[in-house]
């Protein structure tokens, strides 16, 4: 499905936000840069597909209230 | 129940080559315990040798560290090592825990059908962030360890004679409590840029098949 390019701005814009000096492992897409990333959210391609999905799930679990989650802190577990 | 744990580490580019650092690092901490390990290490994490060692040690564990994908896990060099379809049996009785992308998408589900006691995998691809001038000293990134010591709590709680579901709870405990250093005051604002794929890889975990499945008493 093709995204809207109001989410692909958005997703950039977010995207911009990291830091230059680190490189993001994503499974067997390799190492990327954030310019790289960025390429891939233009392109809408898989690996920006994925970045908007990451986006879409951070928003959507801030909305379920994710940081109010409870698991088991227990540090000995 | 034997007391063996077998573990894949490959080692061929820079995320297997993080991603096994981790790995060994686990292994030398829970050495000393009640558990042995067998690390395929390498060129030894092949199909092969893999086939071979669950064949011979009948392990309570299986500890996977590799690339992947909705049906399969990888090892060196790429090779597959288990595929949903082909040989997901080969895992019956153990619990197993893969670090590695997406497998409990397919190879997950139809491992626990054909018997494996439980499966501990994420059903999205694993994500993490490096520091690549650390790329020849991976225990030493800070960055990495938000992500990487948390993945590898499963097998240290697994160790402790925690169950299945225990142990896949208790490591989403640990990604939370990163999650909630990182929202506070404490943390940098670049550190706070990798809330969402923390939270991604945390949501992402799951453990199926029979949540009390245990590798060693308590």
């Amino acid at each position: 499905m093709e995204t809207t390019q109001e989410i692909i701005d958005l997703v950039i814009a977010r995207l911009q936000n990291l830091p230059s000096n680190k490189e993001i492992s994503i499974g067997s897409s390799g190492e990327l840069t954030k310019d790289e990333l960025i390429e891939h959210v233009k392109k809408d391609d898989e690996i920006g597909k994925k970045m908007i999905a990451i986006e879409m799930d951070f928003l959507r679990s801030m909305k379920e209230g994710i940081f109010y989650e409870q698991y088991s802190t227990s540090n000995h577990s | 129940m034997s007391n063996t744990v077998l573990v894949t580490i490959p080692s061929s580019d820079p995320t297997t080559r993080y991603i096994s650092a981790w790995a060994q690092r686990t292994v030398k901490e829970l050495e000393s315990k009640r558990l042995k390990f067998i690390v395929l290490l390498k060129e030894r994490a092949t199909a092969s040798i893999f086939d071979s060692m669950l064949k011979k040690h009948n392990p309570s564990l299986v500890f996977l560290n590799g690339h992947g994908g909705p049906d399969l896990v990888c090892g060196h060099n790429e090779e597959i090592l288990l595929q949903a379809g082909k040989n997901e049996m080969a895992l019956k009785g153990t619990v197993t825990y893969a670090l590695s992308c997406s497998s409990a998408k397919v190879l997950g589900p139809a491992a626990v059908k054909a018997g494996v006691s439980a499966y501990i995998g994420y059903n999205e691809d694993f994500i993490f962030f490096r520091s690549p001038e650390k790329v020849n000293r991976p225990i030493e990134d800070k960055t990495a360890e938000m992500f990487l010591a948390p993945a590898n709590h499963v097998v240290v709680s697994l160790a402790k004679g925690h169950t299945a579901g225990e142990a896949t709870t208790a490591t989403k405990g640990y990604f939370f409590r990163g999650i909630q250093k990182l929202i506070s005051s404490e943390s940098t604002k670049d550190d706070r840029e990798y809330l969402r794929y923390m939270i991604w890889d945390m949501r992402s975990l799951v453990c199926q098949g029979n949540q009390n499945a245990v590798v060693t008493g308590k």
